[in-house]
């Protein structure tokens, strides 16, 4: 059996962003890149996978060759092997781009269940898995917060607002992991010296046949901003008729949401 | 003297016993001998190593610092040396009558005379530790302790039989000099109207007594008893650690031999580390000061020593013969110990606070036993306090434990005009912030502080700002070498780039690890912790202080204990303290014999939830001193007394670093 597990390198949470001269891009020098967190849940997914069942897991994610680090914690975490779909220093890629990499070097792979995370917390789409299963033509199913593997099916819980759905799906089949289906591991010393000799093939983007206008094409970044910050907490003082008339026109003119 | 018969019976137990003792010596030393070579250096320096053994050993050093039990042991331990050659010419006057040692000289005689003084004196101190243990009962001692019974009875039934030998002797007439013996013709003349054939009897009882008494107590090291510290303290003592007590032994991660990280099983251990379990006496020292210990948690270093002893004992038989050329497969399976010989709660529980080394009077290294078996868990099985794999993973992306962002790092200092080094290249003084000081609200003041001082003082320094990172210090202590390593590196190249004649510090962690630790990793500077550092300040006459109270009548000291246990750094603070006109009033438990805060060893990041609180426990001591100002030097320390004395309530005294209260009678510092 064969799991692939779909990760993205993402700055790191405690990162301070800062957006570059050009106003449409984030400044990526002297930024500490991570695993995306949702991912690390898939990883731990695929890992008890392949203790309990003996399956081989492969990492797959798609970017710039310092993309290899992040495949590399995984492999520490426990992942076999490692592919590496090498976009050069071409620029961010669309999720409709990273969609179509990865699902032709998955064709090729072959794998039984397909894990990513449910988002990456860079730009939070939550595009790219679902795009993958679709491409790829294999049922998907999403958030997921449990996953139990009989024979040729998978039983998961996936949550929704309110509730939980119970479903079983037909290998092969793609899942992404919500938080609370597992605490990913921290990797131990023996895993993180055999990660470094673990395999880890690249294939150039150029390769898999996808052509250019889908890997960055569509989506034009026109301006990106910070969240305003240092919104200070105001107290409006004086007796209650006054304090309320004030705080409507303050949420009417000055803060425009009445 | 004893008749044919019992000369015959004497030489087959002799013999006996002689065979057993070797036989018992070889396993023991064969038992310490199992153990991994040891990396630390033991044999350097063999003069000091046995000069200091003398001091241990004759004048009682160690065991001294407890002035009451150790006067009472101290008669003991010269007891049996002066008693030494009493010893050897009965065992030999068995078979060669009259034999002496000292011949037949005045020396002799006055010899007699000591040893009868002594044979009292070895009486009292028996008496004195027995009275110690069983009446008074100090928690720390083990009871009932048979062992200890043991040892008791037959070191003063040793002594008596001695006493009542001669004394039967004395009265029977058969004594040469019965003068020289003091104080058993005392004894003999009660005796005066007793029978000659009962003196006969009390004679031979007496004698018998005397050598069954000796044998027993031989044998009592050998079985092994805590007795055994009599030989195997001394041993140990001369093997005893030469790095740094702040210095935890740098791991080969790289070691392509190494099938396993750290201590899981007891075959794991050094030969060293297997001596100091044989070598414990089970004072329980280790725990007067211990802050698990005094707070009902599940970790007593004593404990913790006795129990791996108890498991050496048990498991190392079947090792050894096992041991010799046995592929691994065959070798026989011990069991992991943690779990079962040390509980996962008393792991965990340790602030390496150094209380238990600093008054181990056998030199017990118990620091480096507990990072050995949390290296293990952490390496080899990623187990851990769950809260520490936050903390770990935001040391290792955010270079800080709590993940805040690594270009916020000088925000304290914003609009303090504080020069980074990228922009200066080269300083005196290269200011190391912490992570405390860095990102915590209240530790922040603290780097504040320390900068007035530092320009009210002209000294050129600089901060490394956004390229300073977390030493990983506590990862480290919580056993995770990996972390620690890799950090440790870049920090290195980092140092690398910059001209500076010395690092300060504000917290003694980041000072220990730094200068303790790094030389380890090539990389040597001069650090030095800014308790010290203001001290020299003001001794070097470059800080203007106004001395005038400012209205902080009293202060009580808080020790770090990694400045004052790991590093010796007691008096500046308090000098530092005087100079600036603060009244130092003493705490209960303060310099060496401090009390840790509850953040050591990485406890910082993890959930104290077993007994009761250290920091409230230590919180309320500095409280009830009465002091206005409680002074600390630690950015933990802090933040545990300050949640201590909330968490306690009304009353607390208010908590400032000593750079606080320097800074504050600086000229010019508002009042």
């Amino acid at each position: 059996m064969k799991v692939a597990v779909l990760v993205k390198r993402v700055p790191d949470t405690a990162s301070e962003l800062r957006v570059a001269d050009d106003g449409k891009s984030v400044v990526t020098a002297g930024l500490k890149f991570v695993m995306s967190p949702y991912d690390e849940h898939a990883v731990e997914l695929a890992i008890q996978l392949k203790e309990s069942h003996g399956a081989d897991v492969v990492v797959l994610s798609a970017g710039p060759p310092d993309v290899r680090e992040i495949i590399r914690s995984a492999l520490a975490m426990g992942a076999d092997s490692g592919i590496l779909v090498d976009t050069g220093q071409a620029g961010e890629l669309t999720c409709r781009g990273a969609a179509r990499l990865l699902a032709a070097a998955l064709k090729e792979l072959g794998a039984d269940i397909i894990l990513a995370g449910k988002q990456a917390v860079d730009d939070d789409a939550a595009q790219v898995p679902e795009r993958v299963a679709e491409l790829l033509g294999i049922p998907h199913a999403s958030v997921i917060t449990r996953f139990e593997l009989g024979g040729s099916a998978a039983t998961i819980d996936r949550e929704v607002e309110g509730g939980q759905y119970t479903l079983e799906l037909p290998l092969p089949a793609l899942f992404t992991t919500q938080k609370g289906i597992n605490t990913p591991r921290y990797p131990t010393l023996p895993n993180i010296m055999k990660a470094k000799k673990k395999e880890i093939r690249e294939i150039p983007a150029a390769q898999l046949g996808v052509a250019a206008d889908d890997l960055l094409g569509q989506v034009v970044t026109e301006s990106m901003t910070l969240p305003r910050q240092q919104r200070l907490c105001r107290v409006i003082e004086g007796d209650s008729p006054e304090r309320v008339r004030e705080l409507v026109r303050v949420l009417h003119a000055e803060e425009k949401v009445l | 003297m004893i008749t044919l018969p019992e000369k015959i019976v004497f030489a087959l137990i002799l013999l006996g016993a002689t065979a057993w003792f070797a036989r018992r010596i070889g396993a023991l030393v064969r038992l310490v001998r199992m153990g991994r070579p040891d990396p630390d250096d033991r044999f350097g320096n063999p003069v000091a190593r046995i000069a200091d053994v003398f001091l241990d050993v004759f004048a009682q050093r160690r065991v001294l610092r407890k002035p009451f039990v150790g006067a009472f042991h101290l008669l003991i331990v010269w007891g049996f040396f002066i008693f030494a050659i009493n010893t050897v010419n009965h065992f030999a006057g068995a078979f060669l009558p009259g034999f002496d040692m000292l011949g037949p000289t005045r020396l002799a005689l006055w010899y007699a005379a000591v040893a009868d003084v002594f044979a009292v004196l070895i009486i009292l101190g028996v008496l004195g530790l027995a009275f110690r243990r069983h009446v008074l009962r100090p928690p720390g001692l083990t009871r009932p302790s048979a062992e200890s019974v043991l040892v008791f009875t037959f070191i003063g039934g040793a002594m008596a039989a001695y006493l009542f030998d001669n004394a039967a002797h004395i009265a029977l007439g058969s004594s040469a000099h019965a003068e020289y013996h003091v104080v058993a013709s005392l004894l003999a003349a009660g005796f005066a109207r007793w029978d000659r054939l009962l003196l006969e009897v009390v004679a031979h009882i007496g004698w018998w007594g005397d050598s069954l008494a000796h044998l027993t107590l031989v044998g009592l090291l050998f079985i092994p008893t805590k007795h055994l510290h009599l030989l195997a303290g001394p041993v140990n003592l001369l093997f005893r650690r030469t790095r740094p007590r702040g210095q935890l032994l740098k791991m080969d991660l790289e070691a392509e031999d190494a099938e396993s990280f750290g201590v899981a099983k007891v075959e794991d251990y050094t030969w060293k580390q297997n001596l100091d379990l044989l070598a414990c006496i089970e004072c329980g020292r280790c725990q007067d000061y211990c802050p698990t210990a005094n707070t009902n948690k599940p970790l007593s270093p004593k404990r913790l020593i006795v129990d791996l002893k108890d498991h050496l004992l048990k498991e190392g038989p079947a090792l050894l013969k096992a041991k010799a050329g046995t592929p691994p497969a065959e070798r026989p399976a011990t069991p992991e110990m943690i779990g079962g010989v040390v509980e996962l709660d008393a792991l965990w529980a340790c602030t390496t606070c150094a209380a238990c080394v600093e008054h181990c009077p056998m030199g017990i290294e118990h620091i480096d036993k507990i990072v050995d078996l949390r290296r293990h868990q952490v390496l080899m099985e990623a187990q851990f306090p769950e809260q520490a794999d936050g903390a770990f993973r935001n040391m290792e992306t955010a270079g800080n434990p709590w993940g805040f962002a690594p270009s916020a790092r000088a925000g304290w200092a914003q609009g303090l005009d504080v020069p980074l080094m990228a922009e200066k290249q080269q300083a005196d003084v290269l200011f190391w912030v912490g992570c405390s000081g860095s990102y915590d609200d209240r530790c922040k003041r603290i780097s504040v502080a320390i900068v007035e001082i530092l320009k009210a003082a002209g000294v050129d320094f600089a901060i490394l700002g956004p390229e300073e990172r977390c030493t990983c210090e506590s990862a480290r202590r919580l056993g995770n070498e990996y972390l620690y390593q890799t950090a440790t590196q870049e920090i290195v190249e980092t140092l690398g780039k910059y001209n500076f004649k010395r690092i300060l510090t504000a917290c003694p962690h980041c000072f220990n690890t730094i200068a303790n630790e790094y030389p380890a990793f090539g990389a040597t500077y001069e650090v030095v912790h800014h308790a010290p550092f203001i001290s020299e300040l003001i001794a070097g006459g470059k800080l203007p202080l106004n001395g005038n109270g400012k209205g902080i009548s009293s202060v009580a000291v808080h020790d770090s204990c990694y400045l004052a246990r790991h590093n010796g750094i007691i008096d500046a603070p308090r000098e530092a303290l005087a100079a600036a006109g603060r009244t130092v009033v003493s705490v209960p438990r303060e310099g060496r014999k401090g009390f840790c805060c509850g953040a050591g060893g990485g406890r910082m990041w993890l959930e104290e939830t077993l007994g009761e609180r250290i920091n409230r426990v230590r919180a309320k001591e500095l409280t009830d001193t009465g002091a206005k100002t409680v002074a600390t030097m630690c950015p933990f320390c802090m933040t545990m007394l300050v949640d201590g004395a909330k968490a306690n309530g009304e009353g607390a005294p208010e908590f400032k670093d000593i750079a606080e209260i320097i800074a504050a009678a600086l000229p010019g510092a508002p009042a």
